[in-house]
Order: C-alpha cells, then sequence, then structure tokens
C-alpha cells in the first residue's frame, strides 16, 4: 500500500522550492547589492523576476518535452554523446561547488552569531550528515519536510522582518530612485539569476513530479514569492542602514533585526532567533542539493537508486567548503557562481531548445507525411 | 534505506559529539557582565621621529601634505577603557529562604590603559578571571578629551564584534566618562542600566537625545557628522543628567546644544514626540503657561527660486495646556493668542538650534543635503562637493503652527 | 472477493470458509511444531503414548470422534492431560440408558449456564419426551436442534477442534455412539465490568472504556453504528494463544485497499501468543524502529466510533482494553474525542494549547541549556543577570543540571506508577515540591532548573495520546544532548533530524505528517483549530474513502444574511 515515494504533487513542488531558494547568502546579498549598485538596491530582487520567470519557462519547455527523463537521459540524444558528457561533467561540477560554497557562508554565519569557537568542520560535518538522513529517504520526504519548514518559518520571519519597519524610513531612504540610471541595476538583475542555483534542479525534476503539466505555473508562483520575500528583506535593511552603512555591515539582514526594540519581544538578540530559522531552511537546501548530486550522479552512471550515492559525495562536498582562505576569497567565489549560473540557467537550456527544435523539424515532416498518406 | 548506509550516518553524526570539547560552552555565570563601558582618552602625545612608526604602538600616522621627506608625525593614543561589572553574586536576593540581601556592591567598576579597545579590555582580563562578555552593554559613555580627538577609532570595535547589541545607547560625557559610570544611581543597582534608563526616557521631554549605536553609525558613516547625546554627572555623584546634546563633526566632537537648543533641533528633524514649552503671559510677565505637546509633524522641504537654494521647514505640533499661573480665563481668543505666542516661541527655539548647529559648527545635522537629493537629484550631483561650505550659508525659514487641544480637567 | 459479513460467535466456522491457503495456515500453526511446518505431510494419528505430556508434535490434521463414548473420552483426556481443569460429566438418558459426557473446562462458565442450559435441559426434556432418546442417533439430533437453551451450537467431527472450542468457552456434547460432538456456547469468562476509562478521561462526554472481553468492546462500538455496513472480520492470531482478533470497518467508507492492507499484515504474523493491542502494533506496524506510535491505541468507543465514520480501520485483540486504530497521523494522535464535543472556538484554542505543550515538552530545557550556556546574550539583561546570580553557587554546568532533573523526574514518575494508589498521590506532589526546594537549597540545581523542569513535565501530560508524549520524552533526551555540545544550533539540527525522520514515516500508506505534509488545504479544518461543525462536511482525503462527504451543507437554520430578525 506504498504510494509512489519518489513523485511529489505540484503543492509539494511549491514548498519544496520555496524552501530550497532560500539560503543564507540571502542575509548578505543586500550588501552585495549596495557595493555594486548603491540605493536603488531594493530594484534588484524585483528586476531578478522577470528573468527567474524567463529561465524557468526554458525549463518547462524541455520538461514538456520530455516529461519522464532526465537531462542525462536525453541529452546524449539532443547533443551526441561526446557533448553531451562534457556538460554531464559541468553540471555535476556545479552543483558540488554551489554546494560547498553554500556551506562555507553557512559555517561562516552560524560562527558569526551563534558559535564562535566551534570549528568550522563540526558545523559542516553535523549539517551534511544530517541532511544526507533525510536525502537517503527520497524526494518525497524532502518535500514534507520543507512544507512543515515553511509553514513554520516564513511567518516568523516575515513577522520579524516587519518589525524593523518600525521606526525608520524606508521611503526616505528609497529616494531618489534610479538616480544613476537603470542600466546598473538591470544588468546587476540579470547577473542574479545566477544566485539561485536551485533552478537547475529543473534539469534532473521532471521525471518526479506526479502533475508535470503544472510545473510551470508551481515553480513560477514559487520564485515570485520567495524573490519577494527576499525583496522584503533588502527593503528592510535598506530602510535601517541607508545605502552608505550598508556597505559596512557583513550581515544587514542579521544586523537589521539585531535594532528591532520593542517591548514585547522578550528575546533580546532577535537576531539569533532569526539565524535558527534561516537554519532550518538552509537544512532543506542542502538537502536537495545532496538530493540532486546523488540524483544526477545516479542518472549518469546508470545506477539503481540514489541513495548509495548520497554519503561519498560528503568528503567533496566539505573540502570544496574548506578550501577559501578568508572571507574575501569567499566573496569572490560567490562572484564566480553568480557567472556560471547565468550560463547554466539561461544559456544551456537555450542550446538544449535549439538541439530540440532541430530534431523536431525532421520528425514533423515525417508526421504530416504519414497524416496525409492516413487521411487518403 | 540500506541499515549499512544508515549505521555509517549514525556513526558519522555521533563521532563529532564524541571528539568535540563543546568549544563554545561558556556557562552563565562563568562570565563577566560588562553592562557599560566608558572611554577616556589617557594620552595623546605627538613625537617627530625619522624612522616609520611600528604598526604596535601608533594607530595614526600623518604624514604632512607635500612632505617628500621621510619624517613621520604621530601621535600616540591611549585610551583608559572603564567597564562597569554586574557583581551576580550582589544582585540576587539568594534563594527564597529569608531576605537575604545581596551583600556587597552590584557593580564593579574597574578600568585599564591600552591604545586600542581590545588590547585594554584584555588588560582588564588579566585582572578579572572571567571572560568578559559584551552581549548586554547598555551604554557606551565617550569622554569629552577622547572624543574631541577621534572617535572613529574607539567606535570599531563595538561596531565589530559580534556579540554587542546596536541598540546600546552611546552618549559623550562632559568631562571624564568613567566619573559617569562611578555614580550611585538609587533606582538601579547598576549605573548603566539607570544610565540606558535615563536615555529611553528622554523621548518623553525632547530635552535630551535617546540616541543608540546604530543611529550614530549610520550617521557617521553617511557624512561624518552626528549629534549624540550628552551626559553630566551631578555634584554629589548619585545622579546623571541627560540634557543637550554633542555635535560631531567629521568623526570628533565640535560642541554642545544646550537643553533648548536640543529640543528645537529634534522638533525641527521631526523626531520629537513629546516635549513641553512654557511661554509667559504678555500682559502679566511673570506668570507663566504649560504647553506640552504629544505630536508634531515636520516637513523639510528644498526650493529653488532664482537659482538660489533655501529651506523651508514646516512644524504642526499639536499638545494641551498643563499648566497656567496667570489664572487667565481660557477663552478662544486668549487659546488663539497662546498658539500663536507658542509658535513663536518654538520657531526662536529651532532657530537657535539651527544658528548653532549651521553657522557655528557647520553640521548638517537635519540632513538637508538629502532633502535636496531627493527633491533635485541633478543638482545634488553637480554642488555635492561644495555642499560643507554651501551648507552655512544656506537661508532656512521656518513655519511654526502650535495647537492646543485641550486645556486639562480645570477651565 | 467480498468481505463476508459474519456475526459474532462463529469463531471456528468463520475459519472454514476463509480461503484455503489461510485454512492450511492456522492449522497448520495451531497444530505442528516448526520442523512439522517444514515437511509439511500429513501422517497418520499419533499414537496415545506419544502424547503424554509432550507438545502435541503429532503430524495429522484430524482425529475422529469415535463412536465409543470411553474411547472418546480417553482421547480427549490424553490430549488434555495435566489440564487438571477440565470437567467431565456423563449423564445417562432415556429408558435405553444412552450415555452423554458433558465437557467443559472449569471457570469459563461463571454464572451456571452449564448447569441450566445443558445439563436441566437435557434431564427435563429426556424426563418429558422420553420416546425421542431411544437410539443415540435419535438422541443427538435432539439434543442439536431441540433440547439445549443456547444460542450457538455446532458440530465437530474432529475431536481437536472440539478440544479447541472447548478452550474457546462453549461445553462440549458426545453422545455414545455418535461419530460427532456438540459444542455450545456458554461462556461467561468472569472480567472486569465497563467503567471510566483511566487515560483518557474527558469533561463533558461519555465515560464508557473498553473492558478485556472483545466481544462486549465490538458490541459497545456496534450500539453506535446501527448498520450492516459495519463489518467485523475474525482472526485468530498466535500458535499457542489462538487470541482472536477482530477488525472492523464500515464498508462503503473505508478504502479497500486500506481493509485489504490491515488483513493481510494481520494474517501475516506468526508468533506464540498476542498479550495485548501493544504487542499486535508492535507486530504490523510500518516502521518498528521508529519511536513514534504509527497507530492510535484509544479505550474509548466514541473514539473508534469517530476514526472508522473518518474512514479508518479498528483492530480489537482479546484481553485488552485498548482498541487500534489504523492509520494515524500525528495530527489525529493529539486530538481528543472531547474536541468535538466542545464549542468550536474552545477546541481550537485546546488545540493550539497543545501544539505548544508539544513544542514545549520537547525543546524547553534545551533551549534553557542552549540560552544559559552558549548565547547569553538571546535572554533579557535583568533575567540574564537573575538567571546568573542564581546559578553562582551550583558546581554543575547548565547541561548537567538539566540531565539530572529530567532524570529525577522519569525516576519519580516510573516509581510513581508502581506505587498503591494512595501513596503515590501523595509521594507525588510532595515528592515534586519537597525535594524540589531541597535541591535548590543545597545548592545542587538552581530555581530556573526546577521551574523549566516542572512545566516540561506538565506540558508533557497535556498530551491526550500517551505513547506519543513518551516518544516526546525520549525525543527531549536528544535535543537536551544536542544542545549542550552545539548551543542552539545544535537544538536546530536536532529538530531537523526529528522532522526528517517524521517525514518519511508512514501509516498504512498515509504520510505520518498529513494533511499538513503533503499538503492539503481541504483537510486543514480539522486539524490545528477545529472549525466549526458545520464546515467539516468532508473526510480527510488522505485516507481516500470512497465516500468523501461525512454530511451535508447548509445544516443550521442560522440565516446567511445578517440583518432582518428570526424568529427563534
Amino acid at each position: 500500500m506504498k504510494y509512489d515515494n519518489e513523485r511529489i504533487s505540484d503543492i509539494s513542488l511549491f514548498f519544496l522550492l520555496s524552501a530550497a531558494i532560500t539560503e543564507v547568502g540571502v542575509l548578505e546579498m543586500p550588501r552585495l547589492f549596495a557595493e555594486s549598485v548603491g540605493r536603488d538596491l531594493w530594484l534588484v530582487p524585483l528586476l531578478m523576476i522577470p528573468v527567474l520567470l524567463l529561465s524557468l519557462y526554458l525549463f518547462c519547455l524541455l520538461g514538456k518535452r520530455f516529461p519522464d527523463e532526465t537531462v542525462f537521459e536525453y541529452g546524449p540524444r539532443l547533443l551526441g554523446r561526446p557533448l553531451a558528457q562534457v556538460l554531464f561533467a559541468v553540471l555535476i561540477a556545479y552543483w558540488f561547488l554551489v554546494t560547498g560554497r553554500m556551506m562555507r557562508d553557512f559555517a561562516d554565519v552560524v560562527r558569526l552569531t551563534l558559535l564562535s569557537l566551534t570549528p568550522a568542520e563540526v558545523i559542516i560535518g553535523s549539517m551534511l550528515v544530517s541532511a544526507t538522513y533525510l536525502v537517503r529517504k527520497g524526494l518525497e520526504p524532502i518535500s514534507r519536510a520543507a512544507t512543515i519548514i515553511i509553514l513554520i518559518t516564513v511567518p516568523i520571519g516575515l513577522g520579524i522582518t516587519m518589525l524593523t519597519y518600525i521606526k525608520t524610513s524606508p521611503v526616505m531612504n528609497m529616494r531618489p530612485v534610479l538616480a544613476h540610471g537603470p542600466w546598473k541595476v538591470l544588468k546587476e538583475g540579470v547577473r542574479g539569476v545566477g544566485l539561485v542555483e536551485q533552478l537547475s534542479a529543473f534539469f534532473v525534476c521532471f521525471p518526479f513530479l506526479s502533475k508535470p503539466e503544472k510545473a510551470w505555473r508551481t515553480a513560477a508562483i514559487s520564485v515570485v514569492i520567495t524573490i519577494l520575500l527576499f525583496a522584503n528583506v533588502t527593503f528592510s535593511t535598506l530602510a535601517v542602514f541607508g545605502p552608505v552603512e550598508l556597505v559596512h555591515v557583513r550581515l544587514p539582514a542579521l544586523s537589521a533585526v539585531q535594532t528591532v526594540e520593542q517591548p514585547f519581544i522578550f528575546i533580546e538578540s532577535l537576531s539569533s532567533f532569526y539565524v535558527a530559522t534561516w537554519i532550518a531552511q538552509m537544512f532543506i537546501t542542502i538537502a536537495f542539493m545532496l538530493w540532486l548530486i546523488a540524483t544526477g550522479i545516479q542518472k549518469w552512471l546508470g545506477h539503481r537508486d540514489h541513495i548509495g550515492l548520497a554519503t561519498p559525495a560528503l568528503p567533496i562536498i566539505y573540502l570544496i567548503s574548506l578550501s577559501p582562505a578568508n572571507v574575501a576569497a569567499l566573496d569572490k567565489l560567490i562572484r564566480i557562481q553568480e557567472n556560471c549560473g547565468v550560463f547554466i540557467h539561461l544559456i544551456l537550456p537555450l542550446i538544449l531548445l535549439i538541439a530540440v527544435r532541430r530534431r523536431r523539424k525532421p520528425e514533423q515532416t515525417n508526421k504530416q507525411q504519414g497524416r496525409e498518406d492516413g487521411d487518403s | 534505506m540500506t541499515s549499512k548506509g544508515r549505521w555509517t550516518l549514525v556513526f558519522l553524526f555521533l563521532s563529532m559529539f564524541i571528539f568535540c570539547g563543546c568549544w563554545d560552552r561558556t556557562e552563565i555565570d562563568e562570565r563577566a557582565f560588562v553592562v557599560g563601558v566608558a572611554v577616556d582618552l589617557a594620552e595623546a602625545t605627538e613625537t617627530n621621529g625619522s624612522k616609520p612608526p611600528s604598526p604596535q604602538h601608533f594607530p595614526f600616522i600623518e604624514k604632512e601634505a607635500g612632505d617628500t621627506s621621510l619624517t613621520y608625525t604621530h601621535k600616540q593614543i591611549s585610551y583608559l577603557m572603564t567597564v562597569e561589572l554586574a557583581v551576580l553574586h550582589a544582585l540576587s536576593a539568594g534563594p527564597s529562604d529569608g531576605n537575604k540581601e545581596g551583600t556587597g556592591d552590584p557593580s564593579w567598576v574597574i578600568g585599564a590603559t591600552a591604545p586600542t579597545i581590545q588590547a585594554a579590555s584584555t588588560a582588564i582580563n588579566l585582572r578579572v578571571y572571567r571572560p568578559l562578555f559584551f552581549g548586554h552593554q547598555q551604554v557606551l559613555i565617550i569622554g569629552e578629551e577622547a572624543a574631541r580627538e577621534n572617535l572613529r577609532p574607539i567606535l570599531d570595535f563595538f561596531t565589530r564584534h559580534t556579540r554587542t547589541k546596536r541598540k546600546m545607547r552611546i552618549a559623550i560625557a562632559q568631562g571624564k566618562a568613567s566619573d559617569i559610570l562611578s555614580i550611585k544611581p538609587r533606582l538601579e543597582a547598576l549605573a548603566s542600566v539607570y544610565l540606558f534608563r535615563l536615555f529611553q526616557s528622554a523621548p518623553q521631554h525632547s530635552l535630551g537625545l535617546d540616541a543608540d549605536l546604530n543611529q550614530a553609525i549610520v550617521s557617521l558613516h553617511s557624512s561624518g557628522h552626528a549629534v549624540i547625546s550628552r551626559v553630566r554627572r551631578s555634584l554629589d555623584g548619585q545622579e546623571a543628567y541627560n540634557g543637550g546634546a554633542a555635535v560631531i563633526k567629521d568623526w570628533s566632537l565640535v560642541g554642545w546644544l544646550e537643553d533648548i537648543e536640543t529640543q528645537g533641533y529634534l522638533l525641527a528633524k521631526g523626531v520629537s514626540s513629546s516635549g513641553r514649552v512654557s511661554i509667559p503671559v504678555a500682559t502679566r510677565p511673570s506668570a507663566l503657561i504649560e504647553y506640552v505637546y504629544h505630536h508634531c509633524r515636520t516637513k523639510t522641504n528644498a526650493r529653488i527660486e532664482d537659482g538660489k537654494l533655501s529651506f523651508e521647514i514646516e512644524l504642526c505640533l499639536e499638545g494641551f495646556i498643563t499648566e497656567e499661573t496667570a489664572a487667565a480665563d481660557l477663552t478662544t481668543e486668549f487659546i488663539g493668542w497662546v498658539e500663536e505666542a507658542l509658535s513663536e516661541e518654538i520657531t526662536r527655539r529651532v532657530h537657535m538650534a539651527l544658528h548653532k548647529l549651521q553657522k557655528t559648527y557647520g553640521v548638517d545635522a537635519l540632513e538637508l543635503g538629502r532633502h535636496l537629493e531627493i527633491s533635485d537629484p541633478k543638482l545634488w550631483e553637480r554642488i555635492k562637493g561644495d555642499w560643507p561650505q554651501l551648507y552655512p550659508t544656506v537661508p532656512i525659514r521656518i513655519d511654526t503652527t502650535a495647537r492646543i487641544r485641550r486645556t486639562g480637567s480645570t477651565k | 472477493m467480498g468481505i463476508p459479513s459474519l456475526t459474532p460467535g462463529q469463531t471456528t466456522v468463520m475459519i472454514t470458509e476463509i480461503k484455503d491457503g489461510v485454512h492450511d495456515m492456522i492449522f497448520r500453526s495451531l497444530f505442528s511444531s516448526p520442523r512439522a511446518r517444514r515437511m509439511r505431510k500429513a501422517k497418520p494419528p499419533a499414537d496415545q503414548s506419544r502424547l503424554q505430556s509432550e507438545p502435541a508434535e503429532a503430524v495429522s490434521l484430524t482425529i475422529e470422534v469415535p463412536d465409543d463414548l470411553d474411547k472418546a473420552l480417553d482421547i480427549v483426556r490424553a490430549i488434555m492431560c495435566d489440564c487438571d481443569d477440565l470437567q467431565v460429566r456423563k449423564v445417562t438418558i432415556g429408558e435405553r440408558g444412552i450415555q452423554v459426557a458433558v465437557l467443559a473446562i472449569e471457570g469459563i462458565d461463571d454464572s451456571g449456564r452449564i448447569d441450566v442450559s445443558i445439563l436441566r435441559a437435557i434431564a427435563v426434556d429426556s424426563r418429558e419426551a422420553p420416546g425421542a432418546y431411544t437410539t443415540p442417533r435419535d438422541v443427538f439430533d435432539r439434543l442439536y436442534d431441540q433440547t439445549l437453551n443456547t444460542v450457538t451450537v455446532h458440530t465437530e467431527t474432529d475431536i481437536r477442534q472440539m478440544i479447541e472450542a472447548m478452550l474457546r468457552g462453549r461445553c462440549a456434547i458426545i453422545v455414545d455412539g455418535v461419530p460427532k460432538a456438540i459444542t455450545a456456547d456458554v461462556a461467561s469468562i468472569p472480567g472486569r465490568n465497563v467503567s471510566e476509562p483511566t487515560a483518557e478521561t474527558i469533561i463533558q462526554g461519555p465515560r464508557e472504556s473498553f473492558v478485556e472481553r472483545q466481544n462486549i468492546n465490538t458490541a459497545m462500538v456496534r450500539k453506535h453504528l446501527h448498520t450492516p455496513d459495519l463489518k467485523l472480520k475474525r482472526f485468530d492470531v498466535g500458535s499457542r494463544g489462538k487470541n482472536a482478533v477482530a477488525v472492523m470497518h464500515i464498508a462503503g467508507v473505508t478504502n479497500p485497499a486500506l481493509v485489504e492492507e490491515v488483513y493481510r499484515r494481520i494474517e501475516k504474523i506468526e508468533v506464540d501468543a498476542i498479550l495485548s493491542g501493544g504487542i499486535m502494533e508492535q507486530f504490523i506496524e510500518d516502521d518498528w524502529l521508529s519511536i513514534f506510535p504509527q497507530m492510535a491505541t484509544t479505550e474509548r468507543p466514541d473514539a473508534v466510533v469517530t476514526a472508522l465514520l473518518q474512514g479508518r480501520v479498528a483492530i480489537f485483540t482479546g484481553n485488552t482494553p485498548l482498541v487500534l486504530v489504523v492509520p494515524t497521523t500525528l495530527d489525529h494522535l493529539m486530538h481528543s474525542p472531547e474536541d468535538l464535543y466542545q464549542r468550536w472556538q474552545v477546541a481550537s484554542s485546546v488545540r493550539v494549547l497543545r501544539a505548544v505543550a508539544v513544542f514545549l515538552s520537547l525543546t524547553l530545557p534545551s533551549f534553557y541549556i542552549a540560552l544559559t550556556s552558549y548565547h547569553a546574550e538571546m535572554i533579557p539583561t535583568t533575567l540574564a543577570l537573575a538567571i546568573g546570580a542564581s546559578r553562582q553557587a551550583v558546581p554543575f554546568p547548565a547541561f548537567l543540571e538539566a540531565f539530572v532533573m529530567e532524570s529525577a523526574l522519569e525516576l519519580l514518575r516510573e516509581a510513581g506508577i508502581r506505587l498503591p494508589t494512595p501513596i503515590g498521590q501523595t509521594i507525588g506532589i510532595v515528592g515534586g515540591l519537597v525535594v524540589g526546594e531541597a535541591a535548590v537549597r543545597a545548592n545542587l540545581v538552581s530555581p530556573t532548573m526546577v521551574i523549566v523542569v516542572a512545566l516540561t513535565a506538565i506540558s508533557s501530560f497535556a498530551i491526550p495520546h500517551y505513547p506519543t508524549s513518551l516518544a516526546f520524552r525520549l525525543g527531549r533526551f536528544f535535543l537536551m544532548m544536542l544542545s549542550s555540545a552545539l548551543g542552539l544550533y545544535g537544538l536546530v539540527i536536532g529538530l531537523m533530524i526529528i522532522l526528517s525522520h517524521l517525514s518519511a514515516l508512514e501509516s498504512f500508506g498515509v504520510s505520518y505528517l498529513a494533511p499538513w505534509a503533503p499538503f492539503d488545504a481541504k483537510d486543514i479544518k480539522n486539524t490545528l483549530l477545529r472549525f466549526p461543525l458545520h464546515t467539516l462536511t468532508h473526510r480527510p482525503s488522505f485516507l481516500k474513502t470512497i465516500d468523501q462527504r461525512g454530511q451535508s451543507d447548509a445544516q443550521s437554520d442560522r440565516p446567511k444574511t445578517g440583518g432582518g430578525h428570526s424568529d427563534v
């Protein structure tokens, strides 16, 4: 009587994607945007939305064409085996890099706010091992855990962020809008699509959805809502700090929460509590990325299931996460990843779609001929 | 799920705890709670030398402009950092039996001198065995001399340190800051908590400021200017007086604002939520009418007429009469007259504040530059380099409307 | 195959009506050893000498009732040798002096039904109609058709089945010269009377609880639902125990696949005996490694009826008042039957309170450890100084304090259960207060810790389902371990691990966290908050019932639009 453990419904996809997209990088994104764009940093998440939707649309076109296959299965057919192997290696390497960067970022944030003296190895190790526990159970349990986490942490996070607006002047800090012209903001918005690394999961996701035709709508709503929440966080940091100070604060979202002072809040350092909710969402992100890596390798090499592949992936991620030497190197890594991300999320699906078109043309002419023959 | 894989995971997970030493664990009673910090200037000597100074001792290196010689003029600065520690066993009433009062003084004020704040706190640790914990620091008081020197190195420690709260209140002490920390207040056990509450209650009267570290840092980072609380110690050493403000320009103290000027400044900025104004009655100058306002709306506009820049500040206050010693009959005309007199008086106070800020100190504390930037960004782009010179000359017009809504229980 | 509808009491007949495979399997497990099972061959009836005080090793499946009464009695005595509670009464009936033997087990008939319904009936009838008692055949037919005053009479040709029937509470009647036996149900085995539930008390509502007799339990459920759609299916589980297990469900509501799965799992059990519902549960649940219960256990008939109407299946095990209800979700385990009887605002508030209680009972000590040992900046300043001051004299670190206090509380709790009631109550309260006070005064623990532990204990009592609260008790220790090593981060990681475990847990194919995950907005109306009864029109969709609607809309006379006045 077991229902299929590997197919998730559209609502589960919604929650899973929302939880997977929110990761610790968001806490420092306002600073990154402020460094490159200045006062108009709050526009960047909003401009990211159409680009992300475009990328999603491309993925969903691919998914509609091949609803029961992952890219590892239709890739060789579209691009030829050698090119496809290169593509797969790039993809898997990208996922490893992303996960390693996330773990490092995460460990840094935890050590900055919660535990200063604990070695990063322990923090990274405990998170990876716990995430692997969830990954081994399959995609459906990951989505269920994501649902519960989102239902609990998003209202709390939203409430806390709303509190930062009290006694600040967001509108004052926002103006003048686009004083330096829109181009910088647009450019940053397009590059921002590389920051949402989880979209590349759609290369692999479609066979696991019970309603692939609803995937576009669900994923679009999920992405829009999540990015709007980011925009809210970004806006609140702008309200509290202003663009000049924002550049100096390492984790603006957390420090903004720390300035909240209301009589009914009995927890002093609200930012630590806020970080705890982020840790929960980060857990799902890591679990999802691990699942992606394990499933990707499984489909690539043709194994029976993904379970045994999750644990061996851990040491690689661990080593990657410890490789940036210091915080400045980590910032550079984020920038590199952003650029890779743009390639993988926009250019790669385009390439694949073009390949689909090219292969479809001869098929279509055959079909038309067949229909004519059949009619007559 | 294969059981071999599962047990590998469990082993990995548990092994982390076997090898762990709970690195971060510090029991709550093993910490030294720093509730207040006072920073004074201990020493600032200038020396000339031909050798470049070693980074160890000399945080500031000034090279004369255009000087190609290898002469370095440097200042050696060291701070006296005084912290107030909470003595835990004297704070509690003990376990539930009896009325065991806390024995001893609940606050311990101890200081050390060093070139940086971090060095000073380490120096204090040489005498206090518990690690200093800044997570509950309530106030940061900076002495006048230290503030006149440079605020930047002092504030750097407190903003960079992760456990310190950005909500802590910051004030400049008239005189020595360590004097302020060593007062023995009657209402609280710890001087810093008393000071914190004192600053927190400033919005009630608007004669002093309630500036927290975050506000100060934001303001300092954006323009180098800020207006911060000013605090003085009473003669008998049992109270502190939070009235007036300290004006900071380019990260150092340049002067003070008096009580009434501070009220004018807060009104102009639009953050004054309540305060009082008293005016003499025209016909009997020895009689006074007290007016308390609870609501003030401020609008600041930048105006450009015939190529001339001017600012306009509109204030609209609402309040009620709490006391009047003139035994006057509070008719509508009388109230109208009082409102006009109040408006004049408030305008005068704002003018006093603005005069000091604009002309005497040249500090754009009202962020008029920002208002200009918002209303005309292109103009701002052109003149923002000259703004420090332009600002003291810009005319500011104040327009006040004070309304009296109620007159209390008697007529 | 259809689900046959059976009346209670037809145990032995039911056995023969099930599929052959099951029939064979039950017989095999009843009468053969593991070695014999492997051989699976029919052998001729064993001889009597082999049956002396040895477990029945014979492989033969049937022993015919012999014509000769004495021989029959000898066989019975041989099989039941060393069973001194076998009672045999020989009666001579009729002019020809036909011998009839009445056999029963001592003690099964507490109210003297054998005397009245069997022996007296035989005696009276044989005097009143002597002509019918001429040949053994006539005697047999007369006894079977007319004489015996019991509701159930069967015939048996196999001595083993006759003995089993006797052990279940029937009396056997063998007529000399007839190779068959009559069995009649005369059981009135003494048992506890229906009383108030001990663990699931409510304030307003029915106060009956199940007892240890299965037929009474099923009858108590039947009296709520007077419909033949309420099906009851019996199984015999256990090679030595042959315990009767009954499964009830409502046909036309319950998902047939669920019912099939329940039957399948019960039939797969190979064990000596099932002593209680708890043992049953551990044999048929999905994940026996988990600490969370995957079946609801209840001793209230109204809870069972509510569950049946939602589309669940109830499993009754004999000799235990605990009934298993499957499938269950974590949310369902937090419900109390009283929630439906109260007004919806009250019920919703109480449910929210329970959710808070669960959270507190799981995490409060860990929070305390994390905040005081790792993140003192999160506690408000005055409280932090107060806690620090009160902990000054205590020599132990916070996590040790917490572990010791929690373990002490668990000890107290266990001891309180074992103590006889009058002493138990007093020691519970006094122990808590006095020992806590004394410990604080001796500076062994801080007063804050005492409050934390007390609050945790009280919260865990607010959970209506006892095994679930035990699960959270254990989970609490796990979280305490993690938070004493890594503070708040460890606490969150621990919660994530528990959440991962719960996400993958399933109870008969239903996700344990349903309806929250996978999220289904239709079913949210009766979970954390209980919406007004008029809006609860659908059964939970994760149970995949045949008939989704439980009630119709718009049942009240309450006017839908505002304005106007009502005539009420």
